[in-house]
């Protein structure tokens, strides 16, 4: 499986790299990680003309406090998030949730800004990024713009970057979330997930007072469940409450089939996964209390 | 006693640490891919994309046209230089197939079939250009499904032959209806095994080199079988044996995967006498699920009859094998069929039987052999049989199955399905397992889980064996593999010893058990034995390993050549120094007296004169310092082993997960040349029948597209999940060799998959649910257990 | 379709060895290393990221050489197996891996001992558990896993005797 001949060239600055995109027409890929583009490219899934390696561009691989949140660079590896103080402390869902992904020597090189462009919909950053409602920045030619999540993601492997932006960081706004769940379900450690739900509260005495979840590896692209968050906000947070619930989660949510799994048996899945992450989330609020 | 033939087996017991693994570890391995030699070329294959189609017209201009592409073949220009082959095996009675060519000629029959050979400097060349490759196709009708496959209005692949049908076998002994009549229960099962493959980390490879100039053809090979190989190429391809070399250099896994004949391997063979160029082919991943031999895809529906007192009364058993579109060559790929049958039933030598298998051609990658083949079916169908009739009559499962075994006194015992068992320890398997596991206090435990909710569940299989197989398996049906070996020793100068046998290595420890042997009889350290191994040019001819026969069998021939040579080497001394041969033994590389424990004379200075000076050896006598002895195992068509495996799970009734808590295994391959090499060998099989019960699959749509051909989607077992798997050993000799080994390295598949099917559902049984079919996913544990709640 | 096949310039320590090179564009690392600088160690088992077999360290972090382009080590350090053989770094967990015979036909080997000498620099000493999670990317078909484990805990308790 050798992948197709392209031609290969380092940009050292942004500009460059735009420089480069104009060249190539639309036909140049980015490499950044390379951990989802080289499979692709050695199973000939993808054969661009170009490719334009990003990783020695200076400025977009740091983890940093900013004023409006925490800013992640695109080209921080996932090793870097999985060992970093400052994402334990501000960002206790995504660092929970990374070394969910794949194995060691696959986060070495991958990276977040690629995580997010890929858009695997069983992928665990996009859902992060969704729950958390990180903002993504983007640059190319024509200047900067900012994307709000819930905006990002429009379908399979298919996002609302145009040819010629290059992602540059996410930033994670200022929460006042107080309680984080992140549970997946996957045959194996570091498979994809089967289902998966990332889960945001803020809960005060016994009351939810906002809940956001996502669900991931179910659909073409994580996704919110707003009527959930609705109908778990309209009562007290305890044990019998989840319980009635859980028969809406996912409601008026398409749940796609894998080859392993059909739709049904997805959305059972997700069910149960979901009834124990809100069960989770009850123990860290009943334990908080005590 | 004659002490002169008192055999030293100092070595054999003992946990020896394989010395050629040192290699291995710190990367200086050896494998066909690592092999170049000058003006090497590559290979590419353009592949069928339909499960059965019409080739209409081939188009190469295009791709001609590319960098560094020195040839594109196709089906009929290999045909031209290449004999055809079919894979019947003429003492299976009724056996049906074609023949068929390394390529696709006017029809290919499953998608990944070979079709366009496209050879170039190097291969990310040869895949470009393949891309360019212009095929029409007409796609035809495929055939999927085994029992629709058998219907009046199917497709029928090989309208010569009239049906899809390969082989059939049928049984019917005993009083089966009346045991039906008469029983106190009886258990009725449907089940599906689903079809997988080897998925060996070193995917297929082969280079050869066709040297025009003296027409002789050197290939390596990553292969079980150099010998086997050495006959296929000289006869297909018109080579004279003697002009042919196979070498098999260090081999990445094969567990019978590399046994086969494959088109792609064949065609790459060819390419090279075409060009007169070294030509390397190594299957890629994508390329080896497309392509690889499949296995274990049956369906079965199977009955057993159980009187009040817990005997087995009859079985009644029907199994459909589904193949590939042609029978492999040369052995067949009815093999599981045909264990499959013999089998069901066979630790408990029900003696009412009526059985019926049948193997059926199909669109779908070609079929055969997989480590322990046919047995993992076999033993699922009956001990799952067994398991739910004891849970039904309320026997411990145990007991019940030392109540049904084969007597200790009936031995030699014939099956009524045709081969004869010499000697079992089922009985004692059965005791130790229940210790070495604490039956008692783990079913207490699993008792406390179920209290509380949890469903843990334990699950046993005894499982048969058969290894050390005679001629009886394939030679008698008129195929060329060997199940003879042989064994050529020597005595060196220095006096070091050199063992080239006709086994072959793939990481299961056949050289260090060479080694152990003969530094056993030659009394000398192991470090002074060179084992030479998998090369036609070095080795005897013989048969390789397959069937569990390396070391019953290749380590019979290298003990008795071993014998020999002590026999000769003593005999030599006896002459040179006059002493009596009787009086006479070796130790620590020396010739010594018995009584007195001194030394005559080394190994070395012996040698010296048996080489170097002649000076001393009397008139009329020749030292004989290499000796060559053969053995075949002609007293049954195979040599049983035994054993009973346990898994203990707990299954997550919510998400169909099922956690495999621990495993265990008691195996009696009769004297145990290395413990040390055995044992991991009995785990990895485990693990290969772990990743059948819960993991694996090739999964098919209705048109006969692979749809999982990758690592990512095709899963195997990996270390997160697997359990710690203890292991224990019961013995019973075998007379067939004075070795007295029996084949050990397919037991641990032979029974885990039953095992862990057999915890799993009854973890599930509280649920009164039954999950019938492998592998048990996630999917298919929710689906049973919603099923049965409508009811 | 796109016949030229750019080369690209790399500088690269590989095995602590200086190496100054014109790398073809679309060659990945594993290719590179074995087809041009002679290192087989590493192995090819899937050139999908998932077997593990062709991992190495590119400065000092475990990586997938099939997911890498050769023409990205320019300015890395590569060490493979046979540079932690050269250097003396693999001899105990190599021993302990004959040892406890925790391989066979060797394919999975050369990466599961670069991924076991990882574990074993963790400040905590890692449970079984723990060890299987690390050794997770790598797939062995020989072995049940469990020897490896072995070995790796061997080497975990020799190391801690000498302390």
């Amino acid at each position: 499986m050798k992948s197709s001949n392209f031609s290969y060239c380092r940009a050292k600055t942004l500009s460059e790299a735009f420089d480069l995109f104009d060249y190539y027409g639309d036909d140049a890929r980015i490499l950044a990680g390379g951990q989802s583009l080289m499979p692709m490219l050695n199973m000939r899934l993808s054969s661009p003309i170009a490719l334009i390696d990003i990783n020695q561009i200076p400025e977009l691989n740091n983890i940093e406090e900013s004023p409006k949140g925490l800013k992640i660079g695109a080209l921080v590896r996932h090793y870097e998030v999985e060992n970093s103080q400052l994402v334990e402390q501000n960002l206790p869902l995504l660092y929970e949730a990374i070394p969910h992904i794949a194995h060691t020597a696959i986060r070495s090189r991958g990276t977040f800004g690629g995580s997010l462009a890929f858009a695997d919909p069983a992928a665990e950053i996009p859902a992060i990024t969704l729950a958390l409602e990180g903002v993504i920045h983007v640059c190319s030619k024509s200047g900067n713009r900012e994307i709000f999540a819930h905006d990002f993601f429009h379908g399979l492997y298919s996002t609302e970057l145009k040819y010629g932006e290059i992602i540059s960081s996410v930033v994670f706004p200022k929460n006042t979330y107080t309680h984080f769940v992140f549970k997946e379900l996957a045959r194996r450690q570091g498979d994809y997930a089967t289902v998966g739900v990332a889960i945001a509260a803020e809960i005060k005495d016994q009351k939810i007072i906002k809940i956001r979840i996502v669900y991931f590896g179910v659909s073409d692209r994580p996704v919110v469940d707003n009527k959930l968050s609705l109908e778990l906000m309209k009562a007290q947070f305890n044990q019998e409450n989840i319980f009635k619930v859980i028969n809406i989660v996912a409601d008026g949510i398409d749940i796609a089939s894998d080859i392993y799994h059909d739709s049904q048996i997805k959305r059972h899945l997700l069910t149960v996964v979901v009834k124990r992450a809100l069960l989770d989330l009850l123990g860290k609020v009943n334990n908080a209390s005590n | 006693m004659d002490k002169s033939s008192n055999l030293s087996r100092e070595l054999i017991g003992k946990p020896v640490i394989r010395q050629e693994l040192r290699r291995l570890l710190e990367g200086k391995g050896c494998y066909v891919d690592d092999i170049n030699l000058p003006r090497l070329c590559h290979v590419a294959f353009v592949r069928s994309p339909h499960a059965h189609a019409k080739i209409l017209d081939i188009r190469i201009d295009q791709a001609m046209k590319m960098n560094g592409i020195l040839k594109i073949v196709k089906g009929e220009e290999i045909a031209k230089i290449c004999k055809p082959y079919m894979g019947i095996l003429s003492h299976l009675e009724g056996m049906k197939s074609v023949p068929h060519y390394p390529l696709a000629i006017e029809r290919a029959m499953w998608n990944g079939h070979p079709v366009v050979a496209v050879v170039a400097e190097s291969r990310a060349q040869a895949e470009d250009a393949a891309e360019l490759v212009e095929i029409d196709w007409e796609p035809l009708d495929p055939v999927v499904d085994e029992e629709l496959a058998m219907e009046a209005d199917s497709p029928i692949l090989h309208p010569e032959l009239q049906t899809n049908l390969c082989w059939e076998r049928k049984i019917d002994v005993g009083e089966v209806d009346r045991a039906f009549k008469d029983a106190a229960v009886v258990i009725e099962e449907n089940l599906r095994t689903g079809r997988h493959t080897h998925v060996t980390l070193e995917p297929r490879a082969i280079l050869a080199n066709y040297v025009s100039s003296d027409k002789q053809l050197e290939v390596w090979h990553s292969t079980q079988v150099p010998h086997m190989m050495h006959w296929i190429l000289s006869h297909h391809f018109g080579i004279p044996e003697s002009h042919v070399r196979i070498k098999s250099p260090d081999v990445g896994g094969s567990f019978g995967l590399k046994i086969h004949i494959y088109g792609d391997e064949m065609a790459t063979v060819g390419v090279s006498l075409l060009l007169g160029r070294p030509v390397k082919y190594v299957a890629d991943r994508l390329e080896s699920f497309l392509s690889d031999y499949h296995a274990r895809d049956h369906r079965i529906h199977a009955r057993m009859a159980v009187s009040k007192e817990g005997k087995i009364l009859a079985i009644e058993m029907d199994d459909i094998q589904s193949m590939g579109p042609y029978a492999s060559y040369p052995r067949g790929g009815v093999n599981e069929a045909r264990q499959v049958i013999n089998l069901v039933g066979a630790s408990y030598g029900v003696s009412s039987y009526r059985a019926r298998t049948r193997a059926v051609f199909q669109n779908k990658s070609m079929y055969g052999q997989y480590r322990s083949v046919g047995r993992p079916i076999a033993c699922l169908i009956t001990e799952s049989l067994i398991e739910r009739a004891a849970a039904k009559l309320g026997y411990d499962p145990l007991e019940f199955r030392k109540n049904n075994y084969i007597p200790t006194d009936a031995y030699p015992y014939k099956l009524v399905s045709g081969p004869t068992i010499e000697i079992l320890s089922q009985h004692e398997s059965v005791d130790q397992l229940r210790e070495l596991m604490n039956y008692d206090e783990l079913l207490k435990e699993k008792e406390v889980y179920r209290q509380k909710g949890v469903l843990r569940g334990i699950g046993f299989a005894s499982f048969l064996e058969t290894s050390s197989p005679s001629s009886t398996m394939y030679g008698k049906g008129g195929a060329s593999i060997s199940a003879a070996d042989t064994a050529t020793i020597s005595l060196l100068p220095t006096g070091s010893i050199f063992c080239t046998a006709s086994i072959n290595e793939f990481g299961q420890g056949a050289q260090t058990i060479a080694a152990q042997i003969t530094a056993s009889i030659l009394n000398v350290s192991i470090e002074r034995v060179r084992v030479v191994l998998g090369d036609t040019d070095a080795s005897p001819y013989g048969g390789g390993n397959y069937g569990s026969r390396g070391t019953s069998i290749g380590g019979e021939a290298i003990l008795q050549a071993s014998k020999a040579l002590k026999q000769n080497i003593l005999e030599f001394a006896s002459k040179i120094c006059a002493v009596d041969t009787s009086l006479l033994s070796l130790e620590d590389g020396n010739v010594v007296y018995l009584d007195q424990n001194h030394i005559l004379i080394s190994l070395e200075d012996l040698a010296r004169q048996a080489y170097f000076n002649h000076e001393k050896i009397p008139k009329g006598y020749t030292p004989e310092l290499t000796v060559s002895r053969s053995y075949a195992q002609r007293d049954f068509d195979g040599v049983f082993t035994n054993g009973i495996q346990a898994s203990y799970v707990e299954v997550d009734p919510e998400t169909g997960y099922v956690k495999l808590l621990k495993h265990w295994v008691l195996e009696d391959v009769g004297v145990v040349v290395n413990p040390l090499l055995l044992d991991e060998q009995i785990r990895g099989g485990v693990i290969q029948g772990i990743g059948a019960a819960l993991y694996e699959q090739c999964l098919y749509s209705d048109q006969g597209q692979l749809i999982n051909g990758s690592l990512v989607d095709y899963l195997v077992p990996m270390a997160c999940e697997m359990p710690d798997i203890v292991v224990g050993h019961t013995f019973s000799a075998t007379k067939t060799s004075e070795l007295g080994a029996k084949g050990g390295g397919e037991g641990g598949v032979a029974g885990s998959s039953a095992a862990v099917f057999n915890a799993i559902n009854d973890a599930l049984s509280p649920l009164s649910v039954f999950v019938n079919e492998l592998p048990i996913t996630p999917a298919k544990i929710i689906k049973t257990i919603q099923q049965n709640s409508k009811l | 379709m796109h016949q030229i096949e750019d080369l690209i310039e790399v500088k690269t320590m590989i095995n602590g060895v200086m190496v100054h090179r014109q790398v073809p564009s679309r060659m990945h690392l594993g290719d590179f290393l074995r087809v041009e600088m002679g290192l087989n160690g590493l192995h090819l088992g899937c050139e999908h990221g998932v077997c593990g077999a062709c991992t190495l360290l590119v400065d000092g972090l475990l990586v997938r050489s099939c997911l890498m382009l050769a023409a990205q080590i320019d300015g890395c350090k590569v060490q493979t197996i046979e540079g932690v053989v050269e250097s003396g770094e693999a001899q105990m967990m190599v021993s302990a891996f004959q040892n406890k015979n925790a391989a066979q036909c060797g394919f999975c080997s050369p990466a599961m001992i670069l991924t076991t000498l990882e574990i074993i620099k963790k400040p905590h000493r890692p449970t079984r558990e723990q060890i299987r999670e690390a050794i997770s990317g790598n797939y062995c078909r020989c072995t049940g896993y469990q020897a490896i484990v072995d070995a790796v805990e061997e080497v975990l308790d020799q190391k801690e005797s000498k302390l």
